[in-house]
């Protein structure tokens, strides 16, 4: 079987009852190496929680580049 | 546990302290290695994220060993980063790796190890070492989530590469759980009620469980029993 890298969109928020934030996107092979590189590369703010969800989980009826 | 602050710590917390220390130097060392020669530009970032991390954390260990243990002024100066100690309590894994799955090994398993100690040293009673490691048992819950991360990545890849990495932890293993055996039950730290009353090997073993499961390597059962 193949790796094959996916672009993973990443939120967050500092409060529980905030909203969640798009804060961008990493590249990784699997959602626990998405998630660890979430939290090194947008660690300026002390997120409360942080979230990762793959590009092919999210729905649109437009596409979505990149 | 009630954590009634300890006045006196004793020794042998020093010791293990000094023994943090030195493994996290090498293990900031090793990750440095790596972090210019990982298999994807995001993964060397991480990897430079993880030495700072570690390199951090052994100026904490260093710093609270020289105020709460050491009985001088020259008793506490240390040798530089370049040359750890190899303290007696220090985790005995070998530096140097040669291939990427040995070295996710090495994250996997000895740094899941300091993982562990640091999350026991964290409900101490001690209130210096209680308030030291806080901040670190957080920048190692991000270490594991990529080990355990990559460990997930090259069990997916085809060819000899998942049987590579299934070797090094089968490997690495037996060392691992001597450590625990011999330094790392904390068993006279917890006597003494300096750290809770739960055995960091059963800890251990529950957490690598699902991971060493997926490579058909096996803990024995009766280190889980206790795990908190």
């Amino acid at each position: 079987m193949t790796v094959t890298p996916e672009r993973y969109e990443v939120f967050a928020r500092r409060q529980p009852l905030d909203p969640l934030q798009h804060l961008g996107g990493v590249t990784a092979t699997n959602a626990e190496l998405a998630y660890a590189y979430a939290l090194t590369t947008f660690d300026e703010e002390k997120w409360r929680d942080v979230a990762v969800v793959s590009r092919r989980h999210i729905y649109s009826q437009t596409p979505i580049a990149g | 546990m009630t954590t009634v602050d300890v006045a006196a710590p004793p020794q042998a917390l020093g010791d293990l302290i000094l023994g943090l220390r030195d493994s996290k130097q090498v293990l900031a060392g090793e990750t440095t290695r790596w972090a210019v020669r990982a298999p994807s530009l995001e993964t060397g970032i991480m990897l430079a994220a993880q030495a700072q991390d570690e390199l951090g954390h052994a100026q904490v260990l260093t710093a609270l060993h020289a105020h709460e243990f050491a009985d001088s002024e020259e008793g506490a100066e240390r040798v530089g980063l370049g040359d750890p100690l190899n303290h007696p309590a220090a985790l005995p894994f070998e530096p140097h790796t040669q291939s990427w799955p040995d070295m996710v090994a090495l994250l996997c398993l000895w740094d899941g190890a300091l993982t562990v100690m640091l999350e026991a040293l964290a409900a101490s009673s001690f209130a210096p070492l209680r308030n030291s490691i806080g901040k670190m048992c957080e920048e190692e819950a991000k270490h594991w989530f990529f080990a355990h991360g990559a460990a997930a990545d090259l069990m997916a890849r085809e060819g000899q590469v998942p049987e590579a990495l299934r070797e090094a932890c089968k490997a690495m293993l037996p060392r691992v759980r001597h450590w625990f055996g011999a330094i790392g039950d904390l068993a006279p730290l917890r006597r003494d009620g300096v750290v809770p009353d739960a055995v960091p090997m059963a800890r251990y073993a529950s957490r690598l469980g699902p991971l060493l499961e997926d490579m058909k390597l096996t803990w024995p059962a009766s280190d889980v029993a206790g795990a908190q």
